[in-house]
């Protein structure tokens, strides 16, 4: 384990963090992240100056620029990549981390895969941009600098990083303080769904009075997707713990599948090998998604 | 109703030739004159129309229906653009508890 994080935002929060590391204290060495700001992120100042100067040479109004800056960049970017370095960090020094997480667990658990993916993507139109943009001297369009790219490739790993740390339960125990109420609902609501796509769940729910701590059974196997083959069929099972057949929606892009349920999606990469095989059959038992897989006779290699 | 005086967009190799009799009337000598005197942007400008320049002329002239003849080429015609939204095939996904308590209840 590396990092437990506490989440949910309630009054609480801060006396569940205490026991946390009270629990790790006296076997572990612990580093408890502050949640005092710092300085900023060289990422986001690097992407955001050239947005801005992109959007700006575009000449749209500055409300607009300011709404398409805020939906490439969140507001939790900042917060999301201090969690990141700080994971880094404690898997450098051995250390255990322990954080009570100031941010909406609906934005922890689904912005770091989304904007990952979308600075990740960037990365090849800028190395690019005179080819796929504008060549120096045509249009008003600024050529980026060079450390937009070494802060979108940056930006990509590290909250691709946090991601899949999010999604393992053998490295992130996640603690669920709410508070009371439907807000404390909602919290636990969208925690459970977008925990369930990424295939694990809740370590404990931390109730407002706190006694009567709900532990939560973590899936059995671990939380990357499993490719198997037999007689010429190949099966790739994902763990949606807690997810029936009924509620969840399945839709293939390329290489890509979307899982969707309750409103919120998760993107999941196929295997390569998988890459050039057909779905032919998707079912969900026992709180597992098995895909049955053949081979796309029109691009499967020959030989 | 107003009447579309929009001229046709000529084919390929019409343009080429437009371009390369154009090209053929400059007077190099001058041109080349006159581009010393330029100041380095634009002069960089200079490069890369003359990069874009070179690029449609490579590009009409082996699109051009003669050229696409002797390569015995074909050319399909560019693939309509698909809206993000509508990409994705959707996959239905069985409920196999189902199937799985039926087949254990006719086992048992």
């Amino acid at each position: 384990m590396r990092a437990h994080l506490v989440v949910g935002g309630g009054d609480h929060s801060s006396a569940v963090t205490a026991s946390v590391l009270a629990g790790l204290t006296p076997h572990h060495r612990v580093a408890r992240a502050s949640r005092l700001d710092g300085p900023a992120d060289p990422v986001i100042v690097a992407i955001e100056t050239h947005l801005d100067r992109l959007l700006a040479a575009l000449d749209l109004p500055a409300p607009v620029v300011a709404d398409l800056i805020a939906t490439v960049l969140p507001t939790e970017l900042p917060a999301l990549l201090r969690l990141a370095r700080g994971l880094a960090q404690a898997e450098t020094t051995g250390h255990e981390l322990v954080v009570d997480v100031d941010i909406e667990v609906a934005r922890l658990l689904d912005v770091p895969q989304r904007v990952a993916r979308a600075f990740a993507a960037f990365v090849p139109v800028v190395a690019r941009w005179e080819v796929l943009v504008a060549p120096e001297g045509i249009g008003a369009l600024p050529a980026p600098d060079t450390p937009v790219l070494a802060a979108l490739r940056e930006g990509a790993e590290l909250l691709e990083s946090l991601d899949t740390a999010l999604a393992d339960p053998m490295t992130t125990s996640l603690h669920l303080a709410a508070p009371a109420g439907p807000v404390g609902a909602v919290r636990r609501a969208d925690a459970d769904v977008l925990l369930a796509l990424m295939g694990r769940t809740l370590t404990a729910v931390h109730p407002v009075s706190g006694a009567g701590v709900e532990y939560l059974p973590a899936p059995p196997s671990g939380p990357d997707a499993r490719v198997e083959h037999d007689d010429g069929r190949w099966f790739l099972r994902i763990d949606v713990p807690g997810v029936h057949a009924a509620d969840l929606d399945l839709v293939r892009h390329d290489d890509e599948l979307v899982l969707g349920c309750a409103g919120r999606t998760r993107r999941v990469l196929l295997p390569s090998v998988l890459r050039r095989c057909e779905i032919e059959r998707a079912g969900v038992a026992d709180g597992v998604l098995t895909l049955t897989m053949a081979p796309d006779e029109a691009v499967w290699p020959r030989g | 109703m107003a009447e579309d005086t929009t001229p046709p967009i000529p084919d390929p190799e019409e343009i080429v030739i437009q371009l390369l009799r154009v090209l053929s009337e400059v007077d190099i000598e001058a041109l080349g004159e006159d581009l010393r005197q330029l100041d380095t942007a634009s002069t960089r400008r200079a490069m890369t129309g003359a990069t874009l320049l070179a690029e449609a002329l490579t590009r009409a002239t082996l699109g051009s229906a003669t050229v696409a003849d002797a390569l015995g080429t074909e050319f399909h015609p560019t693939p309509e653009h698909v809206p993000h939204r509508e990409r994705g095939e959707r996959i239905r996904v069985h409920d196999d508890e189902a199937t799985t308590a039926t087949d254990s209840a006719s086992e048992a």
